[in-house]
């Protein structure tokens, strides 16, 4: 009996051995995880790079020396600029080979072959907006044997001779973790990768918000609060003007909904979220002329807010061709070249201009369920379609999709029928080898103009600085011509060609400083333009932030002696327009309500802890977390007519438009529908939010002077695995900073996600980190070992050595293997 | 003795040429048909030896094992020391399950007659 017994027992344990090699649905393959070899603990072997190694890469013209330096950055000595493309390829795969796949895999709308019917919703997306259709297509247009082709494949080379030589041990955790294995690159990865960027930085649709405004409050409302024009006006094109301009105006009251807008709004159903609105991604940057700085040399500074993970989106590298390039920077992986850098000659670094590019038209259609044809000009055109077919972790067919597209883009069905786009990311407007091409510019005109002609989305307010002292700032990209009387913010009718773009802006009307009489150049994301001096439509307000570009230019107008410690210091500058602005108006409600004895204990209380904050956004203040709470609160409650029913709101106005209604006591805005029969008051509005917020925080943090108010706590932000495994992620990290202010990492996760300063003259000196490490693996130091630095703001001096004689703390020599 | 070094030697080649889980059924059936006796807690503490020892030599090396691991847990939800135990248990349970199976087969149990303390535990 016992033998019987232990007969079924070990045919059970048998069973593991199924399951070791297949794995089921939620377990993955468990031989190749745990096998310590070659499994997830070969991770931990891997973790450090050896100190001398050898590689082989097809079609390589000659060898290519990689040396480490201490931060694990590596400096690639070629010579030819294929092969610092191929070398680049290869050690960015080394070091981020996961990443590099799960990057190409989303943005080609591929996830569902690893992940299954979980990430359909995201792959359909992906397709739906037509950006792996779009990429596709231009990979396929470019000229065989042309230098775009040779760049793409030379990179591809690379990623794929590590590939092709990964031994069991060498493939990444995660990859374990899916139970799936690394597939070759294609050329057209990087076309994918692109497109995606231009979804993160440039899907902006105006339509929405002022539909769904206008559905609720009627068009004259929503036009109020969806201006095209904000309130605030400091341009990234100087004016002229010394000071910002603040352009305040009386808001219309809320009026009747207007009919037909709700079912466009419905098209992208966003959820704004419970505070004020904030550009997902917002950034900074700007330069300052030798004229104002301490050793009269031009200086330069960025940093691109954007999604802060793990590994990070940036790899930093240094490409050396002898007589050709000469450039260190952060490339994305799966870029063939440096994204954000500086050569001997200059620097460059972008924020992103928050353009309206997308533009949506209604179709007439042959056949609402199943068109084939849309009117156009009176006539019916065929309509493109295109078979979507999805796919399971077995190569089953999970999910197909029918697209259509008119000469437009890819069209979308809503509750008021089929809606085509058009989005200037979709068209083959950027080109593959520009960030190659100005790596080779000497001079900032240079860069413009290789800028000005490779270079279409997404639009970016590209600075650029050079050893020669010039600085400049253009707003560079494809925007739209109109037709005359059109508004970009709303929906067209598609049956006439006459509402079709005209073409694009010429490039001296693009929002653009060459050396200004100032002295400096900065963006932050707020307007480019002061529609005074030029009044075409380029976006919408709500798609600008006017406060960190306020509290920037105030340090530069006041600092004439500025040095590179300066503007690192900026970078993490605890200061805040928007509070400067907010906070006298918080404080000036409560003392009114207390004038005409309005006042409760509660109020006073919480003004008095508001009035003892001195506006920074410091880790171990208690008064910070009281004003965005506040802010929180007074969005909510102003703006309750944009919730409908209770419920969310469609819409959020910018903070901007908010302070524009401040100035004014009694509009109608103020009014709290929930309360039937009162009538509210500005002053009556902000001190119950202040109330509210104080209210709010001694329920979840406890009373205010025991420690829980802390800033570095409230206000904490993360990065996270791509995967979102918390094990591999890094969270609670306290920040000087918070939103409003030019280091707004957000507990969202997003932040500053490359910090570079560079000094340009006779040497040229850097420094810079990120929120991350170099490498990808979990278990290596380097995977986040610039996050500590990185949280308080400091930069590390980057080693950009001309030839490699330096000291290396790894090597990797890659010759030229066999096919 | 040599059922174990012979277990440990077949798990350690077969693991370092790409095929764990074969050479993890291959001890055990290798172990179980020609030493039957005990082969199967023989090839478990062989299995242990050839997965743990390959830790061990990591942690000497000052890979991150022990960091690794805590992550690995966390990857899964499970507490730190979970991946170790998991590394160790599988390929002996494994192993111990060929082992067993092999043994009852093999004719070499049949010719063994083990003493009465043995025959009455049921482990042979």
């Amino acid at each position: 009996m016992r033998n019987v017994l232990l007969t079924v027992v070990a045919l059970a344990g048998l069973s593991l051995g199924w399951i070791g090699t297949r794995g089921t649905a939620s377990i993955p393959p468990l031989s190749p995880l745990l096998d310590p070899l070659n499994g997830a603990w070969a991770a931990a072997a891997r973790a450090d790079l050896p100190a001398d190694a050898v590689g082989g890469i097809p079609n390589l013209d000659g060898p290519v020396d990689v040396r480490y330096d201490r931060r694990g950055v590596p400096h690639i000595f070629a010579g030819t600029e294929a092969d610092a493309i191929r070398a680049l390829g290869f050690v960015v795969a080394r070091d981020r080979l996961f990443q590099l796949e799960v990057q190409a895999r989303a943005a080609s709308g591929r996830l569902t072959e690893w992940a299954g019917a979980v990430a359909l919703p995201t792959d359909r997306q992906m397709r739906r907006l037509g950006l792996p259709a779009s990429a596709a297509a231009i990979t396929e247009a470019l000229p065989a044997g042309g230098r775009a082709r040779a760049i793409l494949d030379a990179y591809a080379d690379g990623v794929n001779a590590w590939i092709d030589g990964l031994r069991p041990g060498d493939v990444p955790l995660e990859y374990r973790l899916l139970g799936v294995s690394p597939e070759r690159w294609s050329p057209g990865n990087t076309l994918h990768l692109f497109a995606r960027m231009g979804w993160t930085l440039a899907f902006g649709s105006a339509e929405r918000s002022y539909s769904a405004a206008a559905s609720l409050v009627g068009e004259a409302a929503a036009e109020a609060l969806f201006p095209k024009d904000g309130p605030i006006v400091e341009p990234i094109q100087p004016n002229g003007s010394p000071a910002p301009r603040f352009d305040f105006r009386t808001l219309p009251p809320p009026g009747a909904p207007a009919p037909g807008a709700r079912g466009l709004a419905a098209l992208w159903p966003v959820a704004p979220g419970d505070g004020e609105p904030s550009p997902s991604f917002a950034s900074n940057n700007w330069a300052v002329a030798p004229s104002r700085t301490a050793a009269g040399r031009a200086l330069l500074a960025g940093d691109p807010h954007l999604d802060m993970t793990l590994p990070s989106l940036w790899y930093e590298a240094h490409l050396v061709v002898p007589g050709v390039l000469d450039v260190y920077g952060v490339t994305i992986p799966g870029a063939p070249g440096i994204v954000i850098g500086f050569t001997r000659d200059l620097a460059w670094t972008f924020t992103n201009t928050g353009a309206d590019v997308l533009d949506l038209y209604r179709e007439t259609v042959d056949d609402a369920n199943d068109p084939r044809q849309y009117r156009l000009d009176g006539a019916w055109r065929p309509l493109r379609i295109q078979v979507e077919r999805y796919r399971g972790k077995h190569g089953e067919e999970i999910g197909v999709d029918t697209l259509r597209f008119t000469h437009r883009g890819p069209m979308s069905r809503s509750a008021d029928g089929w809606t085509s786009m058009r989005w200037t990311v979709l068209e083959p407007v950027l080109s593959q080898t520009v960030f190659l091409d100005v790596a080779r510019a000497t001079s900032a005109r240079d860069f413009l103009d290789i800028m000005a002609t490779g270079f279409g989305a997404p639009a970016q307010n590209m600075l650029v600085a050079d050893r020669q002292g010039s600085i400049a700032i253009r707003s560079t990209g494809h925007y739209p011509i109109r037709p005359e009387g059109a508004r970009g913010w709303v929906i067209q009718d598609g049956s006439s060609s006459a509402n079709d773009w005209r073409g694009f802006w010429p490039l001296d009307q693009y929002p653009q400083a060459f050396n200004p009489a100032q002295g400096f150049v900065a963006s932050a994301n707020q307007a480019p333009l002061d529609p005074r001096q030029q009044p075409r439509y380029f976006g919408r307000e709500s798609d600008f932030d006017p406060w960190r570009a306020l509290h920037l230019n105030a340090l530069l107008r006041g600092d004439t002696a500025v040095t590179p410690e300066t503007m690192m210091r900026w970078q993490t500058d605890p200061g805040s327009a928007r509070a400067d602005w907010f906070v006298p108006a918080f404080l000036g409600a409560a003392a009114r309500m207390r004038q005409q004895g309005r006042a409760t204990p509660g109020l006073d209380s919480a003004a008095a802890w508001l009035a003892a904050w001195d506006r920074r956004y410091l880790p171990d203040d208690d008064h910070v977390a009281l004003f965005e709470a506040a802010m929180r609160q007074l969005t909510a409650r102003t703006w309750d007519e944009l919730a409908p029913d209770g419920g969310a709101r469609v819409a959020t106005p910018g903070t901007a438009i908010l302070l524009n209604l401040l100035q004014d006591s009694s509009s109608a805005w103020w009014d709290d529908r929930r309360t039937a029969g009162v009538v509210e008051d500005r002053d009556a509005v902000v001190s119950a939010a202040l109330v509210a917020a104080h209210d709010s925080l001694t329920r979840r943090f406890g009373p205010r002077d025991q420690g829980g108010w802390r800033w570095g706590r409230v206000g904490a932000t993360r990065v996270m695995h791509l995967l979102d495994i918390p094990a591999f992620s890094e969270t609670g990290i306290s920040i000087q900073g918070g939103p409003g202010t030019l280091n707004p990492a957000s507990a969202g996760g997003h932040g500053p996600s490359w910090r570079m300063v560079v000094e340009l003259g006779d040497t040229v000196r850097a420094w810079g980190t990120y929120p991350g490490g170099q490498s990808g693996n979990p278990a290596s130091d380097r995977y986040a070992d610039r996050l500590p630095r990185w949280r308080t703001g400091t930069l590390d001096t980057l080693l950009a050595p001309r030839d490699t004689g330096f000291a290396a703390t790894a090597r990797l020599r890659l010759t030229r293997s066999a096919k | 003795m040599r059922g174990f070094l012979v277990g440990v030697a077949i798990i350690a080649g077969g693991t370092w040429i790409g095929a764990p889980t074969l050479s993890l059924l291959g001890a055990g059936v290798v172990v179980g048909a020609a030493w039957p006796r005990r082969a199967a807690r023989t090839v478990a503490a062989a299995a242990v030896v050839a997965w743990g020892g390959v830790l061990i030599v990591y942690v000497l090396r000052g890979y991150p094992v022990l960091a690794l691991g805590r992550k690995l847990g966390g990857a899964m939800g499970l507490p730190g020391w979970a991946p170790f135990l998991a590394t160790l248990l599988y390929p002996a349970v494994l192993a111990a399950s060929a082992a067993w199976l092999a043994q009852l087969a093999s004719p070499r149990r049949r010719a063994y007659d083990p003493p009465a303390g043995e025959r009455a535990s049921g482990l042979t």
